[in-house]
């Protein structure tokens, strides 16, 4: 005997609804503007809720819901042109951009925190990563997806996560040591 | 396996996630250990994921914001597509022309949801019991069709080719677990049946605690032994009715095979 909709819509706002605003934050994330973040949450919301019959309760909602949302963006935003160019770092330039890194006269990478970089500082690298990479952090470090939940959601293989990852957090890394080194706290070997 | 600093620079969040196998894992231990740079590497990746949890700020929630997605939901939940549940499960398999019936009985295997040790234990009987029509005796062509249908992992994934061991493929389809899509193959040699089921790494939750055998968690549920293994990125679940050491030898035999 199924459900009826009174019995759904209680467990959908049971289940569904309180991670609306991990949601929101993910969707901010990815797409760098408040009011797009708006309307993805609004069409994840809806999209949720009419495949509601869909999602087995006692499963990863967070997950299943982030992959609706991760969907909705690519199909929506990922051909804006507000957004960068997507760069694949090739293995040739990824490998520079780890040699750059690590010729900077820190005494231990701990000390970034010690770059006394702000908050805005550490918002606005985020937004500038490629959106691949932006992705992987946003699903692993902000929303803590495990590896597996983050590869469900965009479709890939596991070993793209950790790349995308690994990738994504030395760039990361390597923004804010610029800005660092740009208000004088750094120096360069 | 010895690393270099390219590979290591690939895992190196993984590492600070503890993500890696325990081959990985040890690996990385070692070129860590001896490798200046990349021991820099890996603080740095460690420093930057803290960082991001300790520093990115959360956005709250304007209510006007809640209240414009709440009240832009129908006022009914829409109803599944015509048909029973086992009638969605054959539109999904797509273009096998053959219809696939399952057991009257399996609707009843969702209400409770899609506990996968249940679900591979019901599998393993209905497939001894002959209650389901198979339409291919080739995984091969069975990956194919769910990669190119509605799979997400490679049908080029290692393949177990039991036939070498004695097993004979009787058929299979694809059969989702509740939702989540999945190939299922059914051997049978002299001593019995085997399936086998695959589906994407990370759609389903796998079941906890059961025993770690050669990077392999091993079951045994109402007398079926259940193998459950990452083949790439896919899970493989192995389950049968057979003694558990002939099992276990054959599986062993397919291992090394």
């Amino acid at each position: 005997m199924s459900k009826s909709d009174d019995a759904k819509r209680a467990e959908f706002t049971a289940v569904a609804i309180p991670y609306m605003e991990q949601l929101y934050n993910a969707a901010m994330h990815l797409s760098r503007d408040q009011e797009a973040a708006s309307d993805l949450l609004q069409e994840t919301y809806l999209r949720a809720y009419r495949s509601w019959h869909q999602f087995t309760v006692g499963t990863n909602c967070k997950a299943w819901l982030l992959t609706i949302l991760y969907n909705a963006f690519r199909n929506r935003y990922r051909a804006d042109r507000s957004t960068p160019a997507q760069v694949e770092l090739d293995e040739a330039a990824h490998a520079r951009e780890v040699e750059s890194s690590l010729n900077v006269s820190v005494e231990d990478p701990a000390d970034l925190l010690a770059f006394h970089v702000l908050d805005g500082e550490i918002e606005a690298a985020l937004g500038d990563l490629p959106e691949e990479y932006r992705t992987a952090v946003v699903l692993v470090d902000l929303q803590e997806l495990t590896y597996e939940e983050a590869a469900a959601v965009v479709g890939s293989p596991v070993g793209t996560i950790r790349s995308r990852l690994s990738r994504g957090r030395q760039i990361l890394h390597r923004s804010l040591r610029d800005y660092a080194e740009r208000r004088g706290l750094l120096r360069r070997k | 396996m010895t690393m270099d600093c390219k590979t290591y620079q690939d895992l190196v969040a993984a590492d600070v996630d503890g993500q890696l196998s325990a081959d990985e894992a040890v690996s990385a231990k070692a070129h860590v250990a001896g490798c200046v740079r990349c021991a820099r590497l890996r603080r740095e990746q460690e420093g930057m994921r803290d960082l991001l949890r300790e520093r990115v700020s959360r956005s709250p929630l304007p209510d006007a914001l809640k209240e414009r997605v709440w009240d832009g939901l129908p006022e009914e939940i829409s109803a599944p597509p015509v048909g029973t549940s086992t009638t969605r499960r054959l539109v999904l398999a797509g273009a096998v022309a053959a219809v696939l019936f399952l057991s009257v009985v399996l609707p009843r295997y969702w209400e409770t949801g899609p506990d996968l040790l249940a679900v591979l234990v019901r599998d393993v009987h209905a497939a001894t019991g002959d209650q389901i029509e198979l339409t291919q005796a080739n995984q091969i062509e069975i990956l194919r069709q769910f990669y190119n249908g509605s799979g997400k992992f490679s049908f080029e994934n290692t393949t177990v080719d039991l036939t070498a061991l004695g097993f004979r493929p009787i058929g299979g389809a694809i059969i989702p677990i509740g939702d989540v899509p999945a190939t299922f193959t059914v051997y049978e040699s002299q001593h019995g049946k085997l399936i086998c089921r695959r589906f994407a790494v990370g759609a389903l939750p796998l079941p906890e605690g059961g025993k770690e055998l050669d990077g392999a968690q091993l079951f045994t549920v109402e007398g079926i032994t259940i193998r459950i293994v990452r083949d790439g990125d896919a899970i493989c679940c192995f389950a049968s009715d057979m003694p558990y050491d002939t099992l276990m030898a054959y599986l062993d035999r397919a291992r090394h095979h």
